[in-house]
């Protein structure tokens, strides 16, 4: 029984539509304004396309390693991460989703512990001077490698998976690692996939841990490259508005922070139509669980 | 014979667990590193800990340092200024539940009654990109987009309307952030609320539409009780993050005109760390730990109420 389209129906599309819009037109025009020079943007601000198109922001950002230093810095941190992630966290995952063995409950608490209650940022700093890991990528890599939050989802997957299957296994003579890497650990492809991308994700975006560790301007992870141009804006904002004060610059400011910007989004871009394709899952199994 | 036997039954539990410990050696093997891990990054940061009852030299390291009992936390506890951040921080939290706590709702509840589903699909993509993307980038679009020149104001004066700074003014950054908060995050929200919403029985509305019922009838009765659970689980949820909900959007979108309204405690301890020049490791530790054991209480508080509701605790994740 197909319903005929009313009135509401038009209205709430209209609103969805529109609501789109104001999401998609920021990040549009950050594109746009990239590519434009000064006295197209400040003659027309808003707008659909650019009609005197200047890859000059792009040649400046490149020709100045800054950039490209960031963006080679933080694929080193994702690279470094991700792997090491996904195999703790799956293998932690998969011990703590057989239902029986002892300690199973002390190492339960144990990794849920440091879910309520942490140090802080001073002891967490102390510890990664003493570490001797300041002013290296090491401690972006290391912290949180851990996730007990995904940790967590993968445990609930490995639960669902039937348990005769880890039987059959161990009377074929196999144990808890093989069973783990050759037989758990496929089936639960859907969840890896899942967690994979949110750790390339959430290094790639990392600023805050790279900020307290990291003084040395060569270390920074592209984030905090963007931070810093961004920031020269935020500041200018005392003395009212950004781009006329800029005037004369050889490079039209605005466009070369909106080209870093342009950068800095392209690889979650390249990801994201994986990402809708596993986070809906992976939401689902992560928030619904609880 | 009796004495045997009863050495016997003492020693069998005993045996028994070495038994199982060692049947399990594999799990415990797949287990190190982790452990190991956390024992380093999570656990050994706590000793830290107990510079909030120190007296810190820089020179003399975490050990060496004179303990001072509780004078850094009554340093903290009668500093006005923290005093302020800290009830600041409650405020502008409530102020996120109260305006973008149910903007994911509204979003699924309308989105659910799109027809098409080819729009469905292409919204949603727009709807979550967002929540993908760092505050450091989403400030970098933001600082541009309502720059006094920028696109917002062009818009605003084509309409007639006088051009407004709109990051450099007190009264406008709150609601500045609640709108991009929204912005950011309302449609990856809405992702649980739609799951929710796929599990209702279909029956409901058959039986519900036979009566007469209509579309807002249908929303109000059906669908908005049938996912109440999950609203209060993500409700509580919020409680559990009161104190350190936001830092990121608050310190990224922040400039030094509008700082002092947004001054969270998370902002606030970077700051007073990092920033400043008599920077006092005691003290900024022991501001850490007030908010740490706040934390720890919100989140017991949160977990006592989601077992209620579901039976399930908020970070065990079931079962």
């Amino acid at each position: 029984m197909k319903k005929r389209i009313t009135i509401g129906d038009i209205i709430i599309a209209a609103v969805m539509i529109a609501w789109g819009f104001t999401i998609f037109y920021p990040f549009y025009n950050t594109v746009l304004t990239s590519f434009m020079t000064e006295a197209e943007f400040l003659k027309n601000p808003f707008s659909f396309y650019v009609k005197d198109i200047t890859f000059d922001a792009y040649k400046e950002i490149l020709s100045n390693n800054k950039i490209p230093r960031g963006f080679l810095n933080s694929l080193i941190i994702v690279a470094g991460y991700t792997p090491l992630s996904v195999i703790l966290v799956s293998t932690a995952g998969y011990a703590m989703s057989r239902k029986k063995f002892p300690l199973r409950n002390i190492i339960n608490n144990y990794f849920v512990m440091p879910m309520y209650f942490s140090g802080g940022i001073i002891p967490l700093y102390l510890l990664v001077k003493n570490l001797g890991m300041l002013n290296s990528l090491w401690p972006i890599i290391l912290l949180d490698a851990m996730n007990l939050y995904n940790m967590i989802l993968v445990k609930n997957y490995f639960y669902g998976i039937p348990d005769s299957l880890e039987e059959s296994a161990r009377i074929d003579g196999a144990n808890d690692i093989r069973i783990c890497f050759q037989i758990y650990m496929p089936l639960a492809k859907p969840i890896l996939a899942t967690i994979l991308l949110f750790c390339v994700v959430n290094k790639w975006n990392e600023w805050y841990n790279p900020l307290l560790f990291i003084t040395n301007t060569k270390q920074w992870p592209l984030q905090l490259v963007l931070r810093e141009i961004i920031g020269e804006a935020a500041e200018r904002l005392e003395t009212g508005g950004i781009s006329e004060e800029l005037l004369g610059l050889e490079t039209f400011s605005q466009s070369i922070k909106m080209a870093t910007v342009v950068v800095t989004m392209v690889p979650i871009m390249c990801v994201y139509p994986f990402l809708q394709k596993y986070f809906i899952k992976g939401i689902m199994i992560g928030a619904v669980k609880g | 014979m009796k004495a045997k036997l009863e050495q016997q039954t003492l020693h069998t539990p005993k045996r028994k667990l070495g038994k199982e410990l060692w049947r399990s050696r594999y799990l415990y093997l797949l287990l190190l590193p982790s452990i190991a891990m956390v024992a380093v990054f999570n656990y050994a940061p706590l000793y830290g800990l107990t510079l909030a009852f120190k007296k810190f030299n820089a020179g003399l390291g975490i050990m060496g340092s004179p303990w001072v009992g509780l004078d850094v936390f009554k340093k903290v506890v009668t500093d006005s200024y923290f005093w302020y951040v800290f009830w600041n921080t409650i405020k502008i939290s409530l102020l996120y539940i109260t305006f973008t706590f149910p903007m994911p709702i509204l979003v699924a509840l309308f989105f659910n009654e799109l027809r098409s589903s080819k729009l469905q699909k292409t919204l949603q993509t727009v709807y979550t990109f967002p929540h993908f993307l760092s505050w450091i980038i989403l400030s970098g679009i933001f600082i541009n987009f309502l720059d006094i020149n920028g696109p917002f104001n062009a818009v605003l004066s084509a309409l007639g309307m006088e051009k407004v700074l709109f990051l450099g003014e007190k009264e406008l950054f709150i609601p500045i952030l609640l709108i991009t908060s929204i912005w950011k995050g309302a449609g990856w929200g809405s992702i649980v609320y739609l799951a929710a919403i796929a599990g209702i029985d279909a029956e409901l509305y058959e039986a519900a539409e036979l009566d007469g019922a209509n579309r807002w009838q249908k929303m109000f009765y059906i669908t908005v009780p049938s996912i109440a659970t999950t609203i209060c689980m993500l409700l509580v949820l919020q409680i559990g993050q009161l104190i350190n909900s936001h830092f990121d959007q608050i310190f990224n979108m922040s400039n030094p005109v509008v700082a002092e309204v947004a001054d969270t405690i998370g902002v606030y301890t970077y700051r007073i760390t990092f920033q400043s020049s008599a920077s006092d490791f005691s003290f900024t530790t022991a501001v850490g730990l007030f908010t740490s054991v706040i934390n720890f209480m919100l989140l017991t508080i949160a977990n006592v109420f989601s077992k209620k509701v579901q039976g399930v605790g908020v970070l065990e994740g079931g079962k």
